[in-house]
């Protein structure tokens, strides 16, 4: 019967998907959409100087927000910033939440696979690492098997977990590897060198680190709209405002504001989109085919564009299918995925056996306890069941790791954080269960000692403690918020590198109703050995 | 910053957390009804003579109980529009909404499983039914309180996603500890007072039974 019903279960599931997809958005096209609701919509970076950040009153301000503004005065619409990170900006594009993408986006040959990729470009730079003063890093070839601190979803992270073998510890904002940096978490910082230049002029906490290293992997920045919406009007006209922000020096003008250098990438550009044929008209401008002349554009992007080796190609057969799986061609996103799959079965018998402990014990201090220890158990418990396991982590991790860090020079571990934290949230809950039950057997038994209670108060506890464990693992994979690559890490970043939303979202929501369902049939087992062992003892 | 300047510094920003605790409060007893509107539908099934009705509800039923509130804030984030025109007027589809229907779905497998007891226990004659139905029910509500501080992983603008906001633009570590640990108290607060009103229906239920 049980079986049954989990196969109705995932029957609807699957027909589910199948409206889910086959009803899939229906867009008019962009151009249309933004002048109907007379806004435009821009991704924006919020950590990011001085490209995107935010001011003292949470206002989004820096170069990318000014070009948009730009933008939607020549579209004569209002404008709307949305702050995006480095991991949920393509996606954020993809799924149209926002019109476009001015986020500091690197262009690369994957990402022009992914998203709506615009040329020409309009800035470019590096990649570097930030290293404290007295760094046994000294070139990019000693990276090999260290801890370095990247930023979740940056382009580059590949190639430096691939190619310099290092021991990476990602995290999600700017903001969390700097305190990860500051915590000694990681040896370094690998990261955008325009980024971290700025970091390091503007910011006074870091001036004790370091960029000796000259920067690696060059690349230009683009603008981004939808994959779909690339050759659209919408595309076209942005691309368009773009050359002539180069040709009229807009941009240079604008980066100028905000006191970055524009003697190198900028001026070569401006030049470039300037020249003159002798015939009339420029050098660099759209053919008749809509495209612009290779001559003027990045040359080796707009190749890479339409070749695609073997196994790329095996993923665009797959996604034709409407199975873009990217663990299935991609060797690199199936060992991320399995580390996570291992680390949230990990976590999970972790929390669950760490609760069952730490609820027993406590459980039974309060069962047998006198008043004050009980009145001091019941403020403890109640303040573990109440603060949401989310602040718990943010709270120990950051919070107390910072002020370790720099107090006792001790790091915490993202991972030993979070069992303890799903460990003492559930056994809180269990305490409860199992204290009530211990007063009730004592009640019937009230000359029995202690040991000859157990049996009967865990048979009466039982499924109580086992529905607390069953929403421990539930709860589990908000230990992504702490970097721990667990399985929903290991999705996200699978769904900013390759873009695979829908696909790897249904296998997440799978995998948690297989282990949930499989769990619970495990646990109502277990009542019945529970019972005849109490049974037994008795 | 010393302790009078860091507490100035919280006091300063309150009403800005507790506007966001507004949020919290929103996308927890909005999918509190909304799930016990539509897990009734569900326990009703289940607990009627139809069989097969019954048996397919059951299935829907534990799909929702088996799926964390967490993956699915990702998944109808990630996979339901932002906007949608309809009569040639456009609407944006607000993130709280986005919220509110995953925090909903654990809530009717929640209710779906408590009303199917209250129905076959009302049929049985038992006493106080009600009064187990609207236990349970609270307790339920601190779960999905808790469960509200997690919204901010999709961009919700809720207690805790501000109180990051409030770190970083106060830029001091040291305040960091602070911040976070006033909004737990919040959170503490309000889980004690949801606490307290389950215990005062238990007592009166436990008084009209020993009546």
């Amino acid at each position: 019967m049980h079986y049954q019903r989990a196969i109705i279960s995932l029957t609807g599931w699957l027909i589910f998907l199948l409206i889910n997809t086959s009803t899939a958005w229906a867009e008019s096209s962009r151009l249309e959409l933004i002048q109907q609701r007379g806004k435009l919509i821009v991704g924006v970076k919020a950590d990011y100087q001085p490209w995107g950040m935010m001011n003292a009153s949470g206002r989004l301000i820096g170069i990318e927000p000014d070009l948009a503004r730009n933008l939607a005065h020549q579209l004569g619409v209002k404008l709307q910033l949305v702050a995006v990170t480095s991991s949920n900006r393509l996606q954020k594009v993809e799924s149209g939440a926002v019109d476009l993408l001015l986020a500091t986006l690197s262009d690369t040959p994957a990402r022009r696979q992914l998203s709506g990729l615009l040329e020409p470009n309009y800035y470019s730079s590096g990649v570097n690492i930030l290293l404290p003063r007295q760094s046994a890093i000294t070139s990019w070839d000693s990276l090999r098997g260290r801890q370095i601190c990247l930023s979740n979803g940056a382009f580059f992270n590949r190639t430096l977990i691939q190619r310099h073998l290092i021991n990476p510890v990602i995290f999600k904002g700017t903001r969390d590897t700097l305190l990860a940096l500051e915590a000694g978490r990681c040896e370094g910082w690998v990261y955008d060198d325009v980024a971290l230049q700025r970091l390091k002029q503007d910011d006074p906490r870091w001036q004790n680190y370091y960029l000796p290293l000259s920067p690696i992997m060059v690349q230009p920045w683009a603008a981004a709209v939808s994959r779909a919406e690339r050759n659209s009007s919408w595309g076209l006209l942005v691309s368009d405002i773009m050359i002539d922000w180069h040709r009229n020096g807009e941009l240079s003008n604008i980066v100028a504001a905000w006191g970055l250098s524009t003697d190198g990438y900028l001026l070569q550009q401006q030049q470039l989109w300037n020249q003159a044929l002798t015939r009339g008209g420029y050098l660099c401008s759209r053919q008749a085919d809509g495209t612009l002349p290779l001559a003027c554009i990045d040359r080796k992007l707009a190749l890479a564009t339409n070749h695609t080796d073997l196994q790329a190609r095996f993923g665009v057969m797959l996604r034709n299918l409407g199975l873009d799986f990217p663990p299935l061609y991609d060797e690199f996103s199936l060992s991320s995925l399995l580390e996570g799959l291992a680390l949230t079965l990990g976590i999970s018998l972790t929390a669950m056996l760490g609760g069952l402990v730490f609820g027993t014990l406590i459980g039974t201090l309060h069962g047998r306890g006198n008043r004050p220890t009980r009145i001091v158990l019941n403020m403890i418990n109640a303040t573990l069941r109440m603060t949401p396991p989310i602040l718990s982590l943010y709270l120990i991790f950051f919070g107390i790791g910072s002020w370790a860090a720099l107090q006792l020079g001790v790091t915490f571990n993202a991972l030993i954080i979070a069992c303890i934290v799903f460990s003492l949230y559930a056994g809180a809950s269990n305490a409860v269960i199992f204290s009530v039950a211990l007063q009730t057997v004592t009640q019937t038994q009230p000359d029995a000692s202690l040991r000859q209670l157990l049996p009967e108060t865990l048979d009466r506890a039982w499924s109580g403690l086992m529905a607390n464990s069953v929403n421990i693992v539930k709860a589990v994979g908000i230990a992504s918020t702490i970097a721990v690559p667990e399985i929903i890490s290991a999705a996200n970043s699978i769904i900013s590198e390759h873009g695979t939303t829908s696909v790897i979202m249904n296998f997440l929501v799978l995998f948690y109703f297989g282990l949930i369902t499989l769990m619970l049939w495990l646990l109502k087992h277990t009542k019945g050995w529970v019972r005849r062992w109490a049974h037994k003892s008795n | 910053m010393g302790a009078q300047e860091q507490l100035s510094t919280l006091l300063l920003w309150t009403p800005f957390l507790a506007e966001g605790f507004l949020i919290n409060l929103l996308i927890s007893f909005a999918p509190m009804l909304l799930g016990t509107l539509l897990g009734w539908g569900l326990g009703s099934l289940r607990a009627s003579q139809h069989i097969r009705a019954g048996y397919i509800a059951g299935s829907v039923t534990s799909l929702f109980r088996n799926i964390p509130s967490f993956v699915f804030l990702f998944y109808i984030a990630f996979l339901t529009p932002m906007e949608f025109s309809w009569q040639g007027e456009v609407y944006s589809f607000p993130i709280w909404l986005k919220a509110t229907l995953a925090l909903t779905v654990p809530v009717i497998g929640f209710a779906s499983d408590q009303i199917t007891t209250l129905l076959s226990e009302l049929r049985e004659n038992k006493d106080n039914c009600w009064g187990m139905f609207s236990i349970a029910w609270t307790q339920y509500l601190l779960v999905v309180v808790m469960a509200s501080a997690t919204a901010s992983v999709i961009g919700v603008d809720e207690i805790v996603s501000r109180a990051n906001t409030v770190i970083a633009a106060v830029r001091d570590p040291s305040l960091m500890l602070w911040v976070y640990g006033y909004v737990a108290a919040w959170f503490l607060l309000t889980g004690s007072l949801i606490s307290t009103l389950a215990r005062v229906i238990e007592l009166r239920y436990q008084r009209s039974t020993q009546a």
